[in-house]
């Protein structure tokens, strides 16, 4: 049973090791040919772990081969264009100028409910909304409304000839859970002492801050730890 | 582009890895069978010396590979070999030879058998 204990860890750490080093495209926006590696991967450190008579030898060579080539496989789609559309495809239109291209919708066998559902998922409940509608090579829908429902922005407000505040850069949180991010101090243009005075100004002190997030502004937006007096 | 780089050396490194992992696994395989056709020569000859050093330099082989056959080829595929080896003195010290004989014939089986199944061949492929 101990054997099995330390073959999970082992293959975990593999896996962990292979995902990291193929990148975080991985974990979230999957291509068809990293989906196959996540899955064969997932699948080949399974067999050592239920099978503790199989060499973990081999489950740990086959997960390195398949990570290097997973690697090489994207560099090589990154320099030609015609084996990534061979390999990955095209973006497909399926509204162009606010019409539902029918023809490209049977190539993807969706349905009218399949469309509709990845333009809730996409934020737009009303078709007559959208002007274009591209499914892209990894299967999500990116939604582009027709001018009178897309959001306005500080161009579409006359905004432009305002100067714009100094904490525009977005807060980032500085202590977790009692953790000092030194770097995030940095970010924020604060030194250790200054943080230390802003939060004795308070009657606080690091250890007692669940968390703290500012902005280069020195701003700063504190919860303290629960249960601390 | 330096990850591709470094997936490049890693492959390479990995197929040089494996060819001289493979190239050991053969020749202790080889050792293994080379020892089992020596002590059944030995009993074949009635050489009672002969026999005694042919067993001992097989056990004494199975004993520094054994690790590493295991952890090349597995628990499943090495312990019919263990099974046969641990049978051999037993059969040795009661005289038995033609069970002796037969367990030697059984571990020349398993030992092609593995040989066959690590060796990187088309047929292994599909």
């Amino acid at each position: 049973m101990l054997i099995t204990v330390w073959r999970t860890l082992f293959l975990f750490f593999a896996v962990t090791c292979a995902l990291r080093f193929m990148g975080k495209r991985q974990i979230g926006e999957l291509q068809p040919a990293e989906l196959v590696t996540t899955i064969m991967i997932s699948n080949i450190a399974a067999i050592p772990i239920e099978n503790p008579g199989s060499p973990i030898l081999n489950g740990v060579l086959s997960i390195a081969l398949l990570a290097c080539l997973e690697v090489l496989f994207s560099a090589i789609l990154l320099k030609s264009r015609i084996i990534r559309g061979i390999m990955i495809g095209h973006p497909r239109c399926v509204i162009r100028d606010g019409t539902v291209d029918q023809k490209e919708l049977r190539a993807l066998r969706w349905s009218i409910d399949d469309l509709m559902e990845m333009l809730r998922t996409a934020g737009s409940f009303d078709i007559s909304e959208v002007l274009f509608a591209i499914v892209e090579t990894n299967g999500s829908l990116s939604v582009y409304p027709k001018f009178q429902n897309r959001p306005a922005t500080n161009q579409d407000l006359s905004m432009l000839g305002i100067t714009p505040p100094a904490c525009e850069a977005p807060p980032v949180i500085v202590v977790s859970d009692g953790q000092l991010d030194r770097q995030a101090l940095r970010y924020c243009n604060l030194t250790e002492e200054r943080l230390n005075r802003l939060l004795q100004e308070r009657g606080l002190e690091i250890g007692e801050i669940f968390l703290l997030s500012c902005n280069r502004a020195a701003q700063l937006h504190i919860v303290k730890k629960e249960g601390l007096r | 582009m330096k990850r591709a780089y470094i997936a490049l050396v890693l492959l390479l490194l990995l197929s040089v890895g494996c060819t001289l992992l493979s190239r050991r696994l053969t020749a202790a395989s080889e050792e293994l069978s080379a020892r089992t056709d020596a002590l059944q020569e030995a009993i074949r000859l009635d050489n009672p010396d002969g026999r005694s050093y042919a067993l001992e330099q097989l056990l004494q082989s199975w004993q520094n590979r054994r690790s590493f056959l295991i952890a090349l080829s597995g628990h499943t595929n090495c312990e019919p070999i263990e099974t046969v080896i641990a049978s051999l003195p037993v059969w040795a010290a009661a005289g038995d030879d033609p069970q002796l004989l037969a367990a030697l014939a059984q571990l020349d089986t398993h030992l092609d058998q593995l040989h066959e199944l690590q060796s990187a061949k088309l047929s292994n492929l599909f």
